[in-house]
């Protein structure tokens, strides 16, 4: 696995936090603008597959701790939190009665959903991703 | 019938198969076409109220996160499925590997 040269792996680092904030903000903006969980998971997990496939093993072990990042614990919590987001359905008329629409701090209980099915989303590609490559590190 | 299908089962399938592709067609001419919401309440309450039910002014994702919201969350526990399915196929053998083979050292 010795065969990305330089200039990707230099695009890849200036890249890889636009990409992190860009399907943070897909997430957040999920109840007001097109997009939502299921799509900003997609781009995080897309930045970390380009992380994955343009350093080597040896790279990225110290600078990001892929393998405590993703553990099925993890990735069982967050679906845990999912479980929990959605028993949470009780506070929802509260929570809507509190805010004001079109404003960031709206959407109620869709967005809380939002961002939980964002966790959930992108830690299930990371997890697929960073299996399939440890295989192929071997 | 008896020349072309050698056993009852093949023929019977192909007559179920039949059968449905009728019906789904059948059905397939009671679906609206797009933009025309006139005859189902449905849609009509999600488009007019469901701005003040969920506070989203994004319809399709107060759709998908909070109306189907049940239906989501299996969508979502079925990727997580198919997630630990991947990881489970693709962990490190290695270890697996010598654990269980003590017969052939």
């Amino acid at each position: 696995m010795n065969t990305m040269d330089t200039i990707i792996k230099e695009t890849t680092k200036i890249v890889f936090p636009f990409i992190l904030v860009y399907g943070l903000y897909i997430a957040l903006h999920g109840h007001l603008t097109p997009g939502g969980g299921f799509a900003a998971g997609a781009i995080i997990g897309s930045a970390f597959a380009l992380l994955v496939i343009s350093f080597e093993k040896k790279d990225l072990e110290h600078k990001l701790i892929i393998h405590d990042l993703i553990d099925i614990k993890s990735v069982s919590g967050l679906l845990m939190l999912l479980v929990l987001s959605k028993l949470g359905y009780h506070f929802r008329d509260a929570l809507i009665d509190s805010q004001t629409i079109f404003r960031l701090w709206s959407g109620g209980f869709t967005a809380m959903m939002n961002i939980a099915g964002m966790l959930m989303v992108a830690t299930a590609i990371i997890l697929i991703i960073y299996s399939l490559e440890k295989e192929a590190w071997k | 019938m008896k020349i072309l299908y050698k056993n009852k089962i093949e023929a019977a399938t192909l007559l179920l198969v039949f059968i449905f592709s009728v019906m789904l067609i059948y059905g397939a001419g009671g679906i609206h076409t797009s933009g025309d919401i006139s005859g189902s309440a449905v849609a009509q309450q999600y488009l007019h109220n469901g701005s003040e039910l969920t506070g989203s002014t994004n319809i399709v994702n107060s759709i998908v996160w909070d109306f189907r919201g049940f239906d989501t969350l299996g969508e979502e526990i079925v990727f997580f499925t198919g997630a630990i399915g991947v990881a489970l196929v693709a962990r490190n053998i290695k270890k697996t590997r010598k654990a269980g083979s003590g017969r052939k050292r």
